[in-house]
C-alpha cells in the first residue's frame, strides 16, 4: 500500500519533478500535431529546389538565438528567481500563440518564418526544461529516471496527438489540427505556471562545476551525443526531401516521423538494460555505430519500408544515447547543478542538431548518397570513439598504484607552474606519501620534508615553497 | 548618437521599399501561368479519388531554373479548391514508374511548362503528359487584356512534345 502510494507520488520516478509530468505531456501532444498539420502545408505543394533558400535562411536563423543569446541570457535567467520556469512557460505559450498564427497561413509564404519559430521555441523549450530538471530533482541519482520516464511521457502523448490529428484530419483539415495543436501548448503552458518557483542556491564553487562540465568523459560524451543529434536534424531534411522528391505520398513521410517516436519510446525501456551490460561511453559508441549501419543498409535500397526502419534505428540510438550521456553528466558532474551549465550542454546539441539540418538542405543529396555520407561520418565518429576508448584503456593498465607518486608530483609541478603554489606543495607532500607507501624512503628525508611542508604552509614563503617542491621532486623520482 | 540611429532606420526603410512603379516580375508569371494552366485543366478535368476531396495537380517546370517560389505559392493559393497543386523537382513523384508506359498517377493531372518568351505578347510551350507515349504539347500566345490579367490569343498550336520527352 506503501509502496503504491510511493509509486503515485513519483510518477516520474521523483517527486519533486511531478509538475514537469503535465508540461511535458501537452507539449508532446502539441509537437505531435503541429507535425502532422505540415502534412497539409505548403511544404508538400512547393518544389524542394524552390523552398531551399527559405530553408535555409530560417535554419540559419535558428542559430542565431542559441549561438548569440544563449551565453549571454543563460546566467541572468540563473539568478533570477522562478527564471528557468518563466523560459519554459515563454517557450510552451509562445508556441500556441504562433501556432494559432500559423493556422492559417499553412499555405502562404508565412509558413517558413512561423514554422521555424515554433522549431526555435521548440529547441528553446528543451534547453530550458533539461536545464530546469537538476534544479527540480532533489537526488541526483533520479536524474536520468525522471530524464528517462519525461522522454517515455513524450512519447506516449505523441502517440494520442496521432491519432486525435488523423480524426480531425479527416474530419476538417489540417488548420483544425494546428488550431488543437495550439490549445495543446497553451495548457502545456498554464500547466507550466505550477512548477515551484526555484531559485538554485549554489551548492559548490563556479570552479568546482566548470572543472566537472569540462571533464575529458562529459567531453566525449557530448561529442559522440551532438553526432547523433546532427544525424537526426541531417535525417529529417534529408530523408523528408528524399520522400518527398520519390513521389511517396504525405501519408508515408508521417509513418516514418512516427517511427522515429516509436523507436525513442522504445530506446527509454531499452536504456536501462543495456546500462547493466555496458558502461556508458560504450552505449554512447553503439548507439553511434548501430545508426551508421542502418543508414548503410537503408541506402542499399531506399524507399518508404527502408525509410520507416531507419527513422525506427535514428529514434532507437537517439534515445538510449541521451540517457547515456544523462548518465555521464549525472555522474562525472555532480556538483553541476546550476541552468548555465546544462544549458551550455544543451545548446551545443541544439546547434549540432541544426548544423546536421543545414548539411541537408545545402548539398541535397540523393537519397542513397547522402545516406551513405551520413554513415560514413558516424562511422569516422565511432571510429574515433573506439580509438579513444582503446588509448585510455592501455593508459589505465599502464597507470597503477606505482605510478601514483610521478602522477601526483606531475600535478604539483603543473598546479605550480600555474601560480598556486600552496596547493602545490601540499600535493607534493601527497606524492612523497604516496611514494613511501610503495618504496622505501629515507626516513629523515621525508620527515625533512614534511618539516619544511609545514614551514611553507605557515608563512607562504615562495623560497621554502620552492625548496619543498624540489625536495620531493628529488625524493619521488629517485626512490619511488 | 539617437538622432543618427533615427535617421540609418529611416534611410534603410526607403532604401528596403520598391519603388511605386516598379512592377513585380513575379506578378507578370503568375498570371501568365495562371492562365494557361486553367486553360488545360478545364479543357478535361480529373475526378478525386475522394469524392470530398481535391485532385492532384502535378506541375513541372521546363526551365532548369524552375519557377520562383512566390510564383508557386501564388499558384497553389489560387488552385487550392479545385487542385491540390504539386510542384515537383524529379518526374517520379508524378508517374508510376512500376506500371508500363509509365503512366501519370491516378487521380491527378500532370502539366509541365515552358519559359515565357516575349514581352507585350507573351509565347509559352505546355505539355500534358498521360503516359511516355501519350503526351499533347501546345503553344499558347497571350496578350495583356488589363493589370495583371491576361488572356489567350486564338487556339492553342499543336506542338512536337518536347519538354516531356527528355528524361527529368
Amino acid at each position: 500500500m506503501r509502496k503504491r502510494a510511493e509509486a503515485a507520488r513519483s510518477v516520474l520516478g521523483d517527486a519533486a519533478a511531478n509538475p514537469l509530468l503535465p508540461v511535458q505531456a501537452f507539449h508532446s501532444i502539441g509537437e505531435g500535431l503541429f507535425a502532422l498539420s505540415l502534412v497539409g502545408s505548403l511544404f508538400f505543394n512547393v518544389s524542394v529546389d524552390a523552398a531551399r533558400p527559405k530553408i535555409l535562411l530560417y535554419l540559419a536563423l535558428t542559430m542565431a538565438p542559441f549561438a548569440i543569446l544563449a551565453p549571454l541570457i543563460g546566467p541572468v535567467i540563473d539568478t533570477l528567481k522562478g527564471g528557468q520556469r518563466a523560459v519554459l512557460l515563454i517557450s510552451v505559450g509562445g508556441r500556441a500563440i504562433v501556432a494559432l498564427l500559423l493556422a492559417t497561413q499553412l499555405k502562404t509564404l508565412l509558413l517558413y518564418p512561423q514554422a521555424f519559430v515554433i522549431v526555435v521555441l521548440a529547441k528553446v523549450y528543451v534547453v530550458s526544461r533539461n536545464a530546469l530538471i537538476p534544479s527540480l530533482v532533489e537526488d541526483r541519482d533520479h536524474l536520468v529516471v525522471v530524464n528517462s520516464h519525461l522522454a517515455r511521457v513524450g512519447a506516449i502523448a505523441g502517440i494520442v496527438a496521432a491519432s486525435i490529428g488523423i480524426g480531425i484530419l479527416q474530419l476538417a483539415s489540417a488548420t483544425w489540427v494546428l488550431r488543437a495543436g495550439a490549445v495543446a501548448y497553451a495548457l502545456g503552458a498554464l500547466a507550466a505556471l505550477r512548477i515551484p518557483p526555484h531559485h538554485v542556491e549554489d551548492p559548490v564553487s563556479e570552479v568546482v562545476e566548470s572543472t566537472e562540465m569540462h571533464g575529458p568523459g562529459i567531453h566525449a560524451a557530448t561529442v559522440g551525443m551532438a553526432g547523433l543529434r546532427a544525424a537526426t536534424g541531417f535525417a529529417f531534411f534529408h530523408v523528408g526531401f528524399s520522400l518527398k522528391t520519390s513521389g511517396h505520398p504525405a501519408w508515408v513521410i508521417g509513418a516514418v516521423a512516427a517511427a522515429a517516436a516509436l523507436g525513442a519510446f522504445a530506446g527509454t525501456f531499452a536504456a536501462p538494460r543495456l546500462r547493466k551490460l555496458y558502461d556508458q561511453q560504450t552505449i554512447i559508441t553503439g548507439a553511434v555505430l548501430l545508426l551508421a549501419i542502418v543508414a548503410i543498409l537503408a541506402a542499399l535500397r531506399f524507399h518508404g519500408s527502408t525509410a520507416f526502419g531507419f527513422a525506427l534505428a535514428l529514434g532507437f540510438t537517439g534515445s538510449i544515447g541521451r540517457r547515456a550521456f544523462d548518465g555521464v553528466v549525472q555522474t562525472e558532474a555532480p556538483h553541476a547543478k546550476r541552468g548555465r551549465a546544462y544549458a551550455g550542454l544543451e545548446t551545443r546539441l541544439e546547434l549540432a542538431w541544426v548544423a546536421g539540418a543545414l548539411t541537408a538542405v545545402i548539398a541535397r543529396a540523393n537519397d542513397w548518397l547522402g545516406l551513405v555520407a551520413l554513415a560514413v561520418a558516424l562511422g569516422g565518429l565511432a571510429f574515433e570513439r573506439v580509438k579513444a576508448s582503446i588509448d585510455a584503456s592501455r593508459v589505465e593498465a599502464k597507470v597503477g598504484v606505482d605510478t601514483l607518486p610521478l602522477r601526483l608530483l606531475e600535478t604539483a609541478e603543473a598546479v605550480a607552474a600555474r601560480g598556486d603554489r600552496q596547493q602545490a606543495v601540499l600535493v607534493a607532500l601527497a606524492a612523497a606519501d604516496a611514494a613511501a607507501l610503495v618504496a622505501d624512503l629515507p626516513p629523515h628525508e621525508l620527515e625533512k620534508l614534511r618539516e619544511r611542508g609545514r614551514e611553507a604552509a605557515r608563512e607562504n614563503d615562495p623560497e621554502v615553497e620552492d625548496e619543498v617542491l624540489q625536495l620531493a621532486h628529488q625524493l619521488v623520482t629517485e626512490f619511488a | 548618437m539617437g538622432r543618427w540611429l533615427v535617421v540609418t532606420i529611416a534611410a534603410l526603410l526607403l532604401v528596403s521599399c520598391p519603388a511605386e512603379t516598379e512592377e513585380d516580375p513575379n506578378e507578370r508569371i503568375t498570371a501568365i501561368y495562371l492562365t494557361v494552366l486553367n486553360d488545360v485543366v478545364t479543357d478535361s478535368p480529373v475526378e478525386p479519388e475522394d469524392p470530398e476531396g481535391v485532385a492532384t495537380l502535378f506541375i513541372e517546370a521546363f526551365d532548369p531554373e524552375g519557377l520562383p517560389l512566390e510564383v508557386q505559392v501564388e499558384i497553389v493559393a489560387d488552385f487550392v479548391d479545385r487542385y491540390d497543386v504539386r510542384f515537383i523537382d524529379d518526374r517520379v513523384e508524378a508517374t508510376d514508374i512500376e506500371t508500363p508506359g509509365t503512366p501519370v498517377r491516378p487521380f491527378s493531372v500532370f502539366v509541365g511548362v515552358g519559359p515565357i518568351a516575349g514581352d507585350d505578347t507573351a509565347d509559352v510551350r505546355v505539355e500534358r503528359y498521360f503516359t511516355d507515349n501519350d503526351i499533347d504539347a501546345y503553344r499558347y500566345t497571350l496578350t495583356e487584356a488589363s493589370e495583371a490579367s491576361w488572356s489567350i490569343v486564338g487556339t492553342p498550336e499543336a506542338i512536337e512534345p518536347e519538354g516531356f520527352a527528355v528524361s527529368s
